[in-house]
């Protein structure tokens, strides 16, 4: 499936595509070179309208509708393609392989559009060949982009599901990942549906879409294009719901990272006040180990012979040590508490 | 015509000349480096002083723009600077020396397509001029962005494999160049944006208008400098996306070592209570080394009650300090929700908590499976399936 890492030939000049004709039959096989000059001529193309998809790289975000004189050039997510009143021409996809399951969908879909045999039930599609087209390939990008969202959804939830629970480090890898692909992804689904709705917004281009009609002569008015943008507006609205749900999830992550953020702090001054008792309990135990170390260095200290010098040092040190634990915890408590008043606990 | 081989080499400002190479109607080279009187310059062209202000040699080059005058097109886009007429093009000299070796290029470019007419024949002069320039603007743009993209990629990927300070530190050196990029590519965008709204511009920008043929000239015009807009507008949204992902990781990577930062006091707080159980255990021996009679030096039992007494003091006070350390762990990890937790949430909770602060029993099962089994068998718990592939399946079941 790996078969060219970019469309443009540069030694033969030629781009590789798979032409269907006006019945959705495959002209010339699968992906046939076809020279760079002959596509041009033929297509009434600018070169520098065929740069864009010459040029084209694995992650483009930007997606394109340009309307010609004699067809339509659409850049959709891993879809190009020229769309003519009797023609389509069908770049081969970047980023996916000509074998995968996305890409024969698609190639079948269009093919059973292009013919419009009509299914049983159902009459024929009233709309022009190009508008089929133009449809399969928008359903084909929409298809994607929801599968990709569901994907990203599950995962996040999962992710911050699991986060709330228990931070730990692979989760967070995994969440700047993630984080990563959301915002790749939000921004494409944003980039179509600001497409979509640049193109409802002019008339004139989307009159001049109706390429048959041009064809036969009698080109549309500017004003006269109910069809195509009802067909237009089905998808933004689709392409909308799916930026509305990925802002959502964005903002989920976004709500999380804070949370977190408090969590962790809050966990990290509860263990430091527990470091402080256990710190306080060596300090108060130490002061007994140095009255004892004082008493059994092998040293005169006048009271090794009296009965009761153990019992007195002994009772000294605890007493001692017992004195100090409670003082330092005192400390400690009006320290924490000063910090919950704002610095008036110590009037108190 | 010149032969091919000149350079654009920086030049010194003056304020009283402009100087610039010039290409006459047919893309020839008729001068280089020629310098004009500022004053006749401007004369000759209707222009005012302070429309070329901006553009003779001046060294600052941020914002762009693209004027159209009656009589010319002042165009004024990174490194280039031109003036370009219906039958010649001047390009300014400018003081830099990369700027120098890039106008080199688009001084060949110029000089080819100008000259050539086979292809298209409807496309005018001014327009072509235009174009080379607008291709050369985004060639420069595209190799300022792969090289930027392949540096801050790079990072980006070794940080999600490892994370340290000073990885993160190239990162956000690395975002100050992607920041001025996307402020440039951005501010290109939107100066052709506003070009293709203004429709008496795309009109006048056709210099040597054909009579009846304005509207054709003025669509034509607007084609040409929507592709170019569409090309900007990639790298506009490749940079910008760029920068999200620099600063969504940035904040993850914060995450990432305040986390760090807990489990070390986490560890220090274990150490501690390790050492405070020693010195427990030390303190029964302590009073009995000291020097004064005990009455128990003569005992059999004196050495090992001693050592029980101590040692079963010593482990209370570690097993109670670890209980004390696991609430406070607990507390934290459940606190964080509001709503009542469900039985998975608390045992995924309990999973965590386990494996941060064990208890000593849970401590000396491990460890006697592990002599026991070797390190290679694996635990059977159910409970730590592959993080992703749970929560698919749990999306899949509901």
């Amino acid at each position: 499936a790996l078969r060219n890492q970019s469309l443009y030939n540069q030694s033969s000049d030629t781009i590789r595509c798979s032409m269907f004709d006006s019945d959705g039959a495959l002209i010339g096989g699968a992906a046939a070179d076809i020279r760079r000059e002959e596509l041009i001529q033929k297509h009434g193309l600018l070169p520098r309208d065929l740069r864009k998809i010459e040029m084209a790289r694995r992650h483009d975000l930007v997606p394109i509708v340009l309307v010609r004189d004699r067809c339509i050039m659409v850049s959709l997510l891993t879809i190009r393609a020229l769309v003519k009143s009797d023609t389509v021409l069908l770049f081969d996809p970047m980023g996916i392989g000509m074998d995968s399951v996305a890409h024969t969908r698609f190639v079948a879909d269009l093919q059973t559009r292009l013919k419009n045999q009509g299914a049983p039930g159902l009459g024929k599609d009233p709309l022009p060949y190009e508008f089929r087209a133009l449809e399969s390939i928008f359903i084909t990008a929409l298809a994607n982009l929801t599968a990709e969202l569901r994907v990203h959804l599950a995962v996040t939830k999962g992710a911050l599901h699991d986060l709330e629970y228990g931070i730990d480090k692979d989760k967070l890898k995994f969440l700047l990942v993630q984080n990563k692909k959301l915002s790749v992804f939000h921004k494409k689904s944003l980039l179509m549906r600001e497409m979509m709705d640049d193109l409802m917004d002019q008339d004139d281009v989307l009159s001049e879409m109706y390429l048959s009609e041009k064809m036969r002569g009698k080109p549309r008015d500017v004003a006269d294009h109910s069809e195509l943008e009802m067909v237009l507006e089905t998808y933004y609205t689709q392409v909308n719901e799916i930026v509305q749900s990925i802002e959502g999830a964005i903002a989920n992550v976004r709500t999380t990272e804070e949370i977190i953020n408090i969590i962790l702090d809050s966990n990290r001054n509860e263990l430091m006040l527990l470091g402080l008792r256990f710190a306080i309990g060596l300090l108060s135990l130490g002061s007994v180990m140095f009255v004892a170390a004082l008493y059994g260095m092998n040293l005169e200290n006048f009271i090794e012979e009296g009965n009761v010098g153990f019992a007195l040092v002994t009772a000294t040190g605890l007493v001692l040590m017992v004195c100090l634990f409670r003082y330092s915890i005192k400390r400690l408590h009006k320290l924490q508490k000063m910090t919950l008043l704002g610095g008036q606990g110590r009037h108190s | 015509a010149q032969g091919p081989a000149f350079f654009v080499k920086p030049i010194t400002p003056n304020d009283l000349f402009v100087s610039c190479t010039v290409f006459n109607e047919k893309g020839a080279v008729t001068g280089v480096s020629e310098r004009y009187p500022k004053l006749s310059f401007l004369r000759d062209r209707g222009l005012y002083p302070r429309d070329l202000r901006k553009l003779d040699t001046s060294s600052i080059e941020v914002i762009p723009s693209i004027v159209v005058k009656p009589t010319c097109i002042l165009v004024n886009l990174l490194h280039i600077k031109a003036v370009i007429e219906k039958n010649r093009v001047y390009v300014f000299d400018t003081t830099s020396k990369e700027a120098a070796a890039r106008l080199g290029v688009l001084m060949y470019d110029l000089e080819s397509k100008l000259a050539s007419h086979s292809s298209q024949p409807a496309q005018h002069y001014e327009h072509r001029a235009l174009e080379s320039i607008l291709v050369n603007v985004m060639t420069c743009l595209e190799t300022e962005f792969k090289h930027l993209s392949k540096q801050c990629g790079l990072v980006l990927n070794e940080l999600e494999d490892q994370i340290d300070r000073d990885k993160l530190r190239d990162l956000l050196i690395h975002s100050k160049d992607l920041t001025s990029f996307y402020q440039k590519s951005l501010l290109i965008r939107d100066m052709l944006d506003e070009l293709l709204e203004s429709d008496e511009d795309l009109a006048a920008m056709c210099l040597s208008p054909a009579p009846g043929t304005v509207e054709a000239d003025a669509a034509e015009v607007e084609m040409l400098l929507e592709t170019y807009y569409k090309q900007c507008d990639e790298y506009v949204q490749q940079s910008g996306s760029l920068l999200q992902n620099i600063k969504s990781t940035e904040d993850v990577v914060n995450i990432i070592l305040d986390a760090n930062r807990n489990s070390l006091m986490l560890f220090e707080l274990k150490v501690t209570i390790y050492t405070l159980g020693f010195t427990v255990a030390t303190l029964l021996p302590a009073f009995c080394g000291m020097n004064l009679k005990n009455f128990i030096e003569e005992s059999v039992w004196g050495f090992g009650g001693v050592l029980a007494v101590s040692a079963v003091a010593g482990l209370a006070v570690t097993a109670s300090n670890f209980k004390a350390l696991r609430n406070v762990a607990r507390l934290t990890v459940m606190n964080s929700h509001s709503t009542s937790p469900g039985a998975k949430n608390i045992s995924s909770a309990r999973l965590h908590l386990d494996r941060d602060v064990p208890t000593l029993w849970m401590r000396l099962k491990t460890a006697f499976r592990t002599i026991w089994f070797g390190k290679s068998r694996p635990s059977r718990d159910g409970r730590q399936r592959d993080m992703i592939w749970k929560w698919l399946l749990d999306d899949t079941s509901k």
